[in-house]
């Protein structure tokens, strides 16, 4: 960490202790809003894409959820995929931008907005889809009218709602900093808080999964931490990917040193998130048994496929992140959307794994509501993987993900989201 | 309001439910009584009901039910706990499922009739594809009546064939009974149905029963046996209310064996599982007789005093000597087993046991005098031995049982039946020495059954386990001797009574116009609850070769089956929920009202109301009289006889009460030991051995006297057949069907969607089959295409087919078209699981 | 207290599904909803109803109805975030409240027994055109999680639950597992038995008599 040190002091490039005017000129110049017509384009088709989800929700709704292919014996699929990974690539942005603050330790150069933006989008993104999970999103009143606080996901909600309240305080704390309005300590103080959520918000929804005993492949104590290392990976690498790319667009400027700093932390990421990954495969394999299923099932079953892209594609980023040489930009975008698409196939692997092991192996007469694969036996239903999504719950999902696009770009255009020049 | 009694005696599962609480709803209820559930929603006024009725549809399990009625429509049902045996009460998931077939898609609503078909030009060729148009009742019948008119003036009253089945009920009033007396009050003839009688024709000739079902005793009798031997069935699945009575002689330490080629759940709870190669069953009995005699596992007084063993067969006619021999007349011409063409009267003879004076004149040979003597004199009959009395040489039918037998060693039979030796002999010593035994019979569907029901008769007759607590053999049947049947069945007498004609038969007289070599047209069918189409063999030639050589069919029946799609007149019956009728039959110690418990749907009509609506427009005086009855005085000619009367039965109490015992609870068949043969005693020797049926055709009498292996007609090894079609295919019971019944009830489809061949993955793989696949199993008969299920518990060598499917279900075919329709001029039954056949992997399009 | 159980003997179970039937019509389950499911114990490699192993001297087979078993500890209870999926404190029994019920299926998740649950995937669709079974039984939503109530509707007036009302194979009990005079109590103390998945800590309240 002494890299990050410079000689005890504070050393935040958006905590400029020195220029208040200067301070003021730059928010003034970060409150107008972006004039391009690209991003135009991209929020006239972001919103499209919502308006599409939303027709497809509407249509999910009313026809039925037996239009997804969730069934009893799967019963949560993409939504609830797409919901863990949100909430994990959320993660990203506000750690790297909180960290530096909560720790008084250097930042990544004027990044920490749009990463804390992308956070509430993904955030957002996250919460839409629990909704269009939902059998009875009308009902969802009756979570704050009959909660049971002993629940878990009672705890995601609201922990997830916390944090997404405190982003979007931290978003205004920090740009009401640079308007001189709020206090650094004031603002270190939230951005400690808004760190602690995070950290909370991957845990609670790892116990989501994690606590619940019925599935083999969710029920180890590492889930929370994993949760947490998992959503670094996805979340340094989606504010990378987003920093080279906006960089490219001209939105902002952020010096290499900042990407090779993010490049690096993204590289000893991956090696946690992988290392864990070992320790849990060799948790479970080693013992034999139900554990040693979970292993084959990964390493050689259905799920393989997004076992080794994860494996490979997430060694494949942490050499690119540490090898010197290979820290260019194309590259290491390419290496962000490994790590991203790496992690993804993690909660691919998380969600339908949990499935995908019955405990009771033993068949009954099924029909169309037992399980996605009906047509054949028990054992043929479990063959392949045992869920996979139909057109509408795609359909649905790239809408609610539109969603967080929409408002990522709204916020790009009418947000004071660039960095403050020094 | 319902009479509130107490709840069930003697449950002792529901004993912890708090009396105060548990009269509402189990309030016991007789006939139908209103009872107003106490309810706090407001819905206290929804008019429910509830009405005590009797499922029809003759699996033998004569349930009787409680439904609940809820504005005119059946909503709930459950077993009546309120039976005087609560051992007794049953119900089953195709019982939860009348809701469904009342009010079934598949019901037929009005009377229709075939848009071409008419009396002068019946257009046969049309049937399968033709319009339907519908009829008023009126105009139906009149149709119907005037081609039986027509038919009586021009080609004679016998040209109206009429098919009765049990398919609406084997009741005493209602269902066959109604088809049975119909076909009588006006002398049409009767065909029969060849079905499930095989063994019985075995085991009457050794009890002369004739082919009565009536053998065993009570199920609830099962628990005192020591050894039950299931034998080709598989009760849970198709009895499944008599199992716990066995399972429950399990507890008590009684050996549970299954003599099946396919690993059933019955196999699987049972003591012992024998898995024996398919057909060969008489082998195993016959070996287990051997091995009986030859450890001397016998009884030795039980044969002298019950069967014919003592009994001394002539040299010369293959007869017993009976003291009238040497009268002037010389031997006596016997009637020949069985003695009546028709099903009904086989229990009217197997009610008639001689007495001790009757037999008075069976020869013996006293040991103890080295001299002959009537049986009733001589106290010590010599077992075996040949002897000279008067000249004719005679041999004692034991002597000529051991020397029949002694071929038959467990050796010989390891080499059939493919069951280890050892085990032979071990069953025959546990039949023999763990006893009382019982074997609980199935149909064993091949061309040897005959020999299988001799068998089993023959074991019993050697080992004394018959007519005994715990011990009996065979099936359970159908007669019941405190109520008057005859009145319904047969109301123009006995007098003009005439042999059925075998359905397996029909198409050679079809063929060549002549029953018994006397000319024979058949000009009309009548199918009356019978579905010839779906549950018959060969169906393909059912359909292209017999039915067009008949110009008009009509067919009673509630559901559209595939006989109503090939027939010409199709007129909808009542569900035997829609209206009062009575069942008994001897499967349970009891009579029963089964109370109608809604309207019948569309125009559907009970049967009885149909064939007086033809009596009404036919021109036989006799026959209107009789359906001049209303049902309620054709239901006292029944239920009011002197018989019944000490036991309180008759029609008012009968309706009181719901259910009514007309035997003990475990009812002990033959308990007086002595049996409705000439003799009065059990012959396992069979003196003069006929055919089930006189259709004019010989049999072999010497080779029938005792058992005598021979084996299936086509599925054994070393037939023609085998080598082009090597797969045993059989039929089994599943618990979705009763035969065709309960085929679209759509609540059993969601368990038992759509038809399948069960295959041993041995067999699937060497024919390229994965699990799942569609398959066709065909044969020279036809074919059938369905999905391939995979059971390791099937026999390699053998394939199965759930009994009971649609056509339609079928990708193409049917498995009724493959069974094997052979005639075997003895039982005359349909072998269904004689059958051999081929199986590929289906390459065509499924839809 | 009243802690109602059920136990089933596995040794007398014929799979018949007159349990299943029953519940199915007292509760008018919906179109290819089953709350009480017959499994086929037969390894798990053949199909329902199918015998697994090899022939002929080493099958397996045998049948295990499988509803909801009315847990001590239930997971299900634990994790629904509305309180719609609760436990009864009289009897024991969980009971499930459609009106509440989000259909957030974390319960269904939660369920280590797979499948006792059901959710509504369509608008509930019914065989007849008029409502079968009992009228107290609660009527059917769509997008809603159901399950076995011990037929709560029947139980709270003190009648058995429709499964209990025969059992072909005499083969279910059903009754007050907090009272040792009780006919499931004085079975569990005198036949070996063992409950579904006991390693999971969820202490269910049916018991399968081996």
């Amino acid at each position: 960490m002494s890299e990050y040190m410079q000689g005890g002091a504070l050393a935040n490039d958006d905590l400029d202790f020195s220029a208040p005017r200067g301070r003021d000129h730059a928010a003034e110049r970060s409150t107008a809003a972006v004039k391009s017509p690209a991003l135009n384009v991209a929020i006239g088709v972001s919103a499209v894409a919502v308006l599409a989800g939303l027709a497809l929700w509407f249509m999910q709704l009313t026809g039925g959820m037996v239009q997804t292919a969730m069934r009893n014996l799967d019963s949560w699929g993409l939504y609830i995929t797409g919901f863990m990974f949100f909430v994990g690539l959320s993660a990203g942005g506000l750690i790297i931008s909180s960290v530096p603050k909560a720790l008084g330790i250097r930042g990544f150069g004027g990044i920490s907005k749009v990463a804390v933006f992308s956070s509430i989008a993904c955030t957002v993104v996250a919460i839409g889809l629990v909704v269009v999970d939902m059998g009875q999103p009308f009902r969802v009143w009756e979570l704050f009218v009959y909660s049971n606080l002993g629940s878990p996901l009672m705890w995601d909600i609201i922990v997830l709602a916390t944090y997404l309240i405190l982003s979007c305080v931290y978003l205004w704390a920090q740009i009401q900093t640079e308007r001189g309005k709020v206090s650094a300590v004031a603002l270190r103080i939230v951005s400690v808080i808004a760190l602690v959520t995070a950290v909370l918000v991957h845990s609670v929804t790892a116990w989501i999964f994690g606590l619940q005993q019925g599935h083999e492949m969710w029920h180890t104590a590492l889930l929370a931490p994993w949760f947490v290392s998992s959503a670094l990976v996805c979340g340094t690498a989606l504010v990378m990917a987003v920093v080279i790319g906006l960089r490219r667009a001209g939105y902002l400027e952020v010096e290499q040193e900042n990407v090779v700093r993010l490049a690096k932390l993204l590289g000893a990421f991956v090696l946690v998130d992988l290392y864990f990954f070992g320790c849990d495969l060799l948790t479970e394999g080693f013992p034999g048994g139900a554990g040693a299923e979970v292993v084959a099932l990964l390493t050689q079953g259905p799920l393989a496929p997004y076992f080794w892209f994860e494996i490979i594609g997430c060694a494949a980023c942490a050499v690119i992140c540490l090898t010197p040489a290979l820290r260019r930009n194309g590259l290491l975008v390419a290496a962000s959307l490994l790590a991203i698409a790496g992690i993804f196939c993690k909660r691919v692997q998380l969600l339908v794994g949990g499935f995908q092991i019955t405990n009771l192996d033993l068949p009954f007469a099924m029909n169309s509501m037992s399980v996605t694969y009906a047509d054949g036996t028990l054992a043929d239903a479990y063959a392949n993987l045992v869920y996979w999504p139909t057109p509408l719950e795609f359909g649905v999902t790239l809408g609610v993900v539109a969603l967080g696009f929409l408002i990522f770009f709204l916020g790009l255009k009418f947000l004071p989201l660039r960095p403050t020049e020094k | 309001m319902a009479e509130l009694k107490t709840p069930v005696k003697g449950i002792s599962r529901r004993s912890f439910l708090k009396t105060t609480a548990a009269v509402a709803g189990t309030a016991a209820v007789a006939g139908t009584t209103t009872v107003a559930l106490a309810a706090n929603d407001g819905t206290a006024d929804v008019d429910e009901h509830e009405v005590v009725c009797v499922c029809g549809c003759n699996c033998q399990g004569n349930c009787s039910m409680v439904a609940t009625v809820r504005e005119g429509k059946m909503v709930n049902i459950r077993s009546n706990e309120n039976l005087p045996y609560p051992s007794y009460e049953r119900i089953c998931m195709r019982g939860f499922s009348h809701a469904n077939r009342m009010y079934d898609f598949n019901r037929v609503l009005y009377p229709m009739k075939r848009k071409t078909w008419s009396l002068e030009e019946p257009h046969v060729e049309n049937r399968g594809t033709d319009e339907w148009e519908r009829l008023s009742w009126d105009e139906a019948i009149q149709l119907v009546a005037d081609t039986l008119t027509y038919n009586t003036e021009n080609y004679g009253v016998r040209s109206n064939c009429v098919l009765v089945s049990a398919g609406n009920s084997f009741a005493a009033y209602g269902g066959l009974i109604a088809g049975l007396g119909f076909a009588n009050a006006f002398g049409f003839q009767g065909l029969d149905v060849c079905l499930d009688y095989g063994d019985l024709v075995g085991i009457g000739e050794v009890t002369g029963s004739g082919w009565d079902f009536n053998q065993r005793n009570m199920a609830g009798d099962y628990r005192y046996a020591k050894t039950i031997l299931i034998w080709d069935t598989n009760p849970p699945n198709s009895q499944p209310h008599s199992w716990h009575f066995c399972m429950e002689a399990k507890d008590a330490g009684a050996n549970l064996v299954v003599i099946d080629p396919t690993y059933t759940i019955a196999a699987q709870q049972a003591t012992k599982w024998v898995p024996i190669k398919p057909g060969t069953d008489p082998a195993l009995g016959m070996a287990m007789l051997n091995a009986i005699i030859d450890n001397e596992w016998y009884d030795l007084d039980f044969m002298r005093e019950k069967t014919c063993a003592p009994l001394l067969v002539r040299e010369d006619n293959g007869h017993f000597l009976r003291a009238t021999d040497f009268d002037e007349a010389g031997p006596a011409e016997l009637p020949e087993y069985p003695f009546f063409g028709t099903l009904l009267l086989q229990g009217v003879k197997a009610g008639k046991v001689p007495t001790l004076e009757e037999t008075a004149h069976y020869v013996v040979w006293d040991a103890d005098k080295n001299a002959w003597g009537l049986i009733n004199e001589v106290a010590n009959p010599a077992m075996e031995g040949s002897f000279e009395v008067n000249g004719v040489k005679v041999t004692t039918a034991w002597s000529l049982f051991k020397e029949h037998m002694a071929a038959c060693t467990p050796e010989w039979a390891e080499g059939i039946t493919e069951v280890p030796a050892d085990t032979i002999v071990e069953l025959a010593r546990m039949y023999a020495q763990d006893a009382p035994s019982t074997i609980y019979a199935g149909y064993h569907l091949y061309d040897n059954c005959e020999e299988m029901g001799m068998t089993w008769a023959c074991l019993a007759a050697l080992t004394g386990n018959i007519g005994k607590r715990g011990a009996s053999i065979g099936h359970l049947g159908k007669s019941k001797p405190t109520i008057n049947m005859a009145g319904l069945a047969f109301p123009a007498g006995l007098s003009g009574l005439n042999d059925e004609l075998p359905w397996l038969h029909l198409p050679e007289v079809l063929e060549t116009g002549k029953l018994k070599g006397e000319d024979f047209p058949v000009r009309l069918l009548y199918n009356i609850g019978a579905n010839p189409v779906g549950s018959y063999a060969a169906q393909k030639k059912t359909i292209e070769e017999v039915l067009p050589q008949i110009p008009c069919i009509v067919t009673n029946d509630m559901e559209f089956s595939e006989t109503c799609e090939y027939s010409d007149i199709v007129l909808p019956c009542a569900h035997y929920f829609e209206y009062d009728w009575i069942q008994a039959s001897s499967h349970t110690p009891f009579l029963y009202m089964a109370n109608k418990v809604a309207d019948p749907i569309g125009e559907a009509k009970e049967d009885v109301e149909i064939f007086r609506a033809i009596a009404e427009r036919m021109d036989n005086e006799a026959a209107k009289a009789f359906y001049a009855k209303s049902n309620e005085e054709m239901m006292r000619m029944v239920v009011d006889t002197e018989k019944g009367e000490p036991l309180g039965i008759n029609l008012d109490n009968l309706k009181e009460k719901g259910v009514l015992a007309d035997r003990d609870e475990n009812w002990i068949h033959w308990e007086e030991q002595r049996w409705p043969t000439l003799s009065g005693r059990l012959e396992f020797y069979v003196e003069n051995p006929g055919a089930r049926i006189d259709i004019g055709k010989p049999i072999d009498k010497e080779f029938y006297h005792m058992p005598t292996y021979h084996t299936p007609f086509e599925a054994y090894d070393e037939s023609e057949q085998h080598d082009k079609y090597p797969l045993y295919h059989y039929c089994e019971r599943t618990r979705w069907h009763l035969h065709t019944q309960y085929n679209h009830a759509p609540v059993l489809r969601e368990l038992d969607p759509e038809p399948y061949l069960r295959m041993n993955p041995v067999d699937a793989e060497a024919r390229g089959i994965v699990e799942g696949d569609y398959v066709e199993a065909y044969n020279d008969r036809g074919h059938c295409v369905c999905k391939a299920k995979f059971d390791m518990g099937v026999r390699p060598g053998m394939v199965s087919s759930p009994k009971g499917w649609h056509r339609g279900a079928y990708v193409a075919g049917s498995y009724q078209e493959l069974t094997c329709d052979h005639l075997n001029v003895l039982h005359m039954n349909t072998s269904f699981d004689d059958t051999l056949v081929e199986v590929r992997k289906y390459e065509g399009e499924v839809k | 207290m009243t802690r109602y159980g059920m136990v089933i003997d596995t040794k007398k179970c014929i799979g018949c599904h007159v349990c299943a039937m029953a519940c199915k019509t007292e509760n008018n389950l919906p179109n290819d909803v089953w709350w009480n499911r017959i499994l086929t114990d037969n390894g798990g490699e053949m199909g329902f109803d199918m015998v697994g192993g090899s022939y002929p001297d080493d099958l397996q087979f045998g049948y295990v109805p499988v509803a909801c078993q009315h847990c001590e500890n239930p997971a299900c209870v634990k994790v629904c975030p509305v309180g719609a999926t609760y436990k009864d404190p009289e009897t024991g029994v969980v009971r499930q409240d459609y009106d509440k019920c989000i259909g957030c299926r974390m319960c269904m998740s939660a369920c280590p027994y797979n499948g006792v649950r059901s959710f509504n995937w369509e608008e509930p669709a019914f065989h007849m055109d008029y409502a079968m079974g009992s009228k107290d039984a609660p009527e059917h939503q769509r997008h809603v999680v159901e399950k076995c109530t011990f037929c709560y509707h029947r139980t709270s007036q003190g009648i058995e639950p429709a499964c209990m009302h025969l059992c072909v194979g005499r083969a279910r009990f059903w009754g007050d597992l907090d009272d040792p005079t009780s006919e499931v109590s004085q079975l569990l103390a005198e036949r070996s038995h063992k409950r579904l998945l006991e390693e999971r800590g969820t202490e269910p309240s049916t018991y399968y008599l081996v």
